[in-house]
């Protein structure tokens, strides 16, 4: 396509956009000179041509420049703080809440021996090795632990402990049900000489406790030698009866004496000061003891649920 | 586009586009503002911007927010003079400049924006079109009727005069 008087106009346009090429350039030039008349057009199109403003600036340039923020460790260091500081909080508190104290902790610490070594005399049950008892060694509860060395041990001479050792643990809450349930007592050929050892521990015990949970376990222990001593005759087992006796005898004077010592202890927890002091905050302990009294309620419960189901399986007349 | 590449920016291409800003809306605080928002966008969006093209996107994305700018305030009044500032240094001008500038103004801002991007940043058409949103042949059409009108606009004058 070439320039002609039609379509110059556009030609002219786009040599001043800088549009044409080399070639159409020229092309352009040459049809200029030969139309003088047309070079004033293209002249006044060209002056439409802006030259930059270079003296027209954006001042203060710093504004512009940017920098990498790099506060990410600084940010890191606060929360590290942040979080060093909630630990050692948390830290203090829970120690706070943990540590033991002289009145409320004693009873769930002093509970808890009870339960093993009841557990402990209560022999396994799939296992045939028969206990032993080496020792009559006081708060020695290893000794009642199966050797090899041991006498062959009846399982229904398990029953008699394991009742005895529960009845004494709660002798408050069981006194009625150990009333009541007379009949799986006195089944129990081994009681008779646990109730006399019992008693005896009992009784040498009251001058240090004059407790009525402790009197009412006593006078437990002296109906439940009364029942017994009927059906003493009947034990066909007394010599290894006798070792275990001492053995029962021996760790109920320890549990009896424990027991003593917790009761004693919760009637001390009510002439305390009910105000603790942390940092300039007053707290109150009742609050607190009452969620221990609870937690300990409920791990009272479940060690007594397992007792239950033993008594149960215990009054099965095939154990006799 | 690093950090040191955005900076490398605003050294080269600041000045450019505060100009053609200004050349445009002819009031300098707020083409100085639109400069910053654009740049402040770029600084943003750095990690998708390509340095090769970062001269465009700031054209473009500078060109809009003068359209939204325009759009808000309906800034139509056409400013025969800009205001005289310390901190913008203006040339000793010609008589043929001030009228060139006068002939610039009377043109609506779609034209000055292709006559500014054309002349002063030396675009061609894909590239102002890509910039304005406008196809080619658009940017070619519209561009030679501001000429067109510039150079009618020089000849009134100088038949005046």
């Amino acid at each position: 396509m070439t320039i002609n008087r039609t379509n110059y106009e556009t030609y002219f346009l786009r040599y001043v956009d800088g549009d044409l090429s080399d070639a159409e350039q020229l092309m352009v030039d040459g049809f200029v000179a030969e139309n003088t008349n047309l070079a004033t057009e293209l002249e006044s199109l060209l002056q439409t041509k802006f030259i930059p403003d270079t003296t027209v600036v954006f001042a203060n340039k710093e504004k512009l420049y940017k920098k990498e923020n790099k506060e990410r460790t600084v940010l890191f260091f606060t929360w590290q703080k942040i979080a060093v500081a909630a630990a050692f909080i948390g830290l203090v508190f829970m120690a706070w809440i943990l540590m033991p104290t002289k009145d409320s902790v004693h009873p769930i610490v002093i509970n808890a021996p009870i339960k093993n070594k009841v557990a402990d005399l209560i022999p396994n049950k799939e296992s045939k090795h028969p206990i032993a008892i080496n020792s009559i060694e006081k708060n020695k509860v290893a000794d009642l632990m199966p050797t090899k060395n041991s006498i062959p041990f009846n399982s229904n001479k398990k029953q008699p402990i394991y009742n005895y050792t529960v009845q004494l643990k709660n002798p408050v809450n069981n006194k009625k049900s150990t009333q009541k349930n007379n009949t799986s007592i006195a089944v129990l050929d081994n009681a008779t000489i646990k109730a006399n050892d019992s008693r005896l521990t009992i009784k040498n015990n009251e001058n240090k406790s004059p407790n009525k949970a402790l009197n009412s376990a006593a006078t437990d222990a002296i109906a439940l030698q009364d029942q017994s001593e009927k059906t003493a005759t009947a034990n066909k087992t007394l010599a290894a009866s006798e070792q275990i006796n001492i053995a029962v005898s021996n760790n109920t004077n320890e549990s009896s004496t424990k027991m003593h010592r917790t009761v004693y202890k919760e009637l001390d927890t009510e002439t305390d000061n009910n105000s603790l002091y942390v940092g300039s905050i007053e707290l109150n302990k009742d609050k607190l003891r009452g969620l221990f009294r609870k937690a300990a309620s409920l791990l009272k419960r479940k060690s007594d649920e397992p007792t239950n189901n033993t008594l149960i399986a215990q009054n099965n007349p095939s154990f006799n | 586009m690093t950090e040191f590449e955005y900076n490398q920016c605003v050294t080269l291409y600041a000045d450019n586009v505060f100009r053609f800003i200004m050349k445009n809306i002819g009031h300098e605080a707020d083409a100085r503002d639109i400069v910053q928002s654009a740049f402040e966008k770029m600084w943003l969006n750095k990690q998708h911007v390509i340095t090769e093209k970062s001269k465009s996107y700031l054209f473009t994305v500078a060109y809009h927010q003068m359209i939204d700018h325009i759009r808000k305030t309906k800034k139509t009044k056409i400013v025969s003079s800009f205001e005289q500032d310390e901190r913008v240094v203006y040339q000793t001008n010609n008589q043929l400049k001030e009228t060139l500038m006068q002939a610039l103004n009377q043109l609506n801002e779609t034209q000055k924006s292709l006559v500014l991007l054309k002349d002063y940043e030396g675009y061609n058409y894909q590239e102002i079109g890509e910039i304005m949103n406008l196809s080619e042949s658009q940017v070619k059409v519209y561009l030679h009727r501001a000429r067109l009108q510039l150079r009618n606009y020089l000849v009134s004058k100088e038949n005046i005069s």
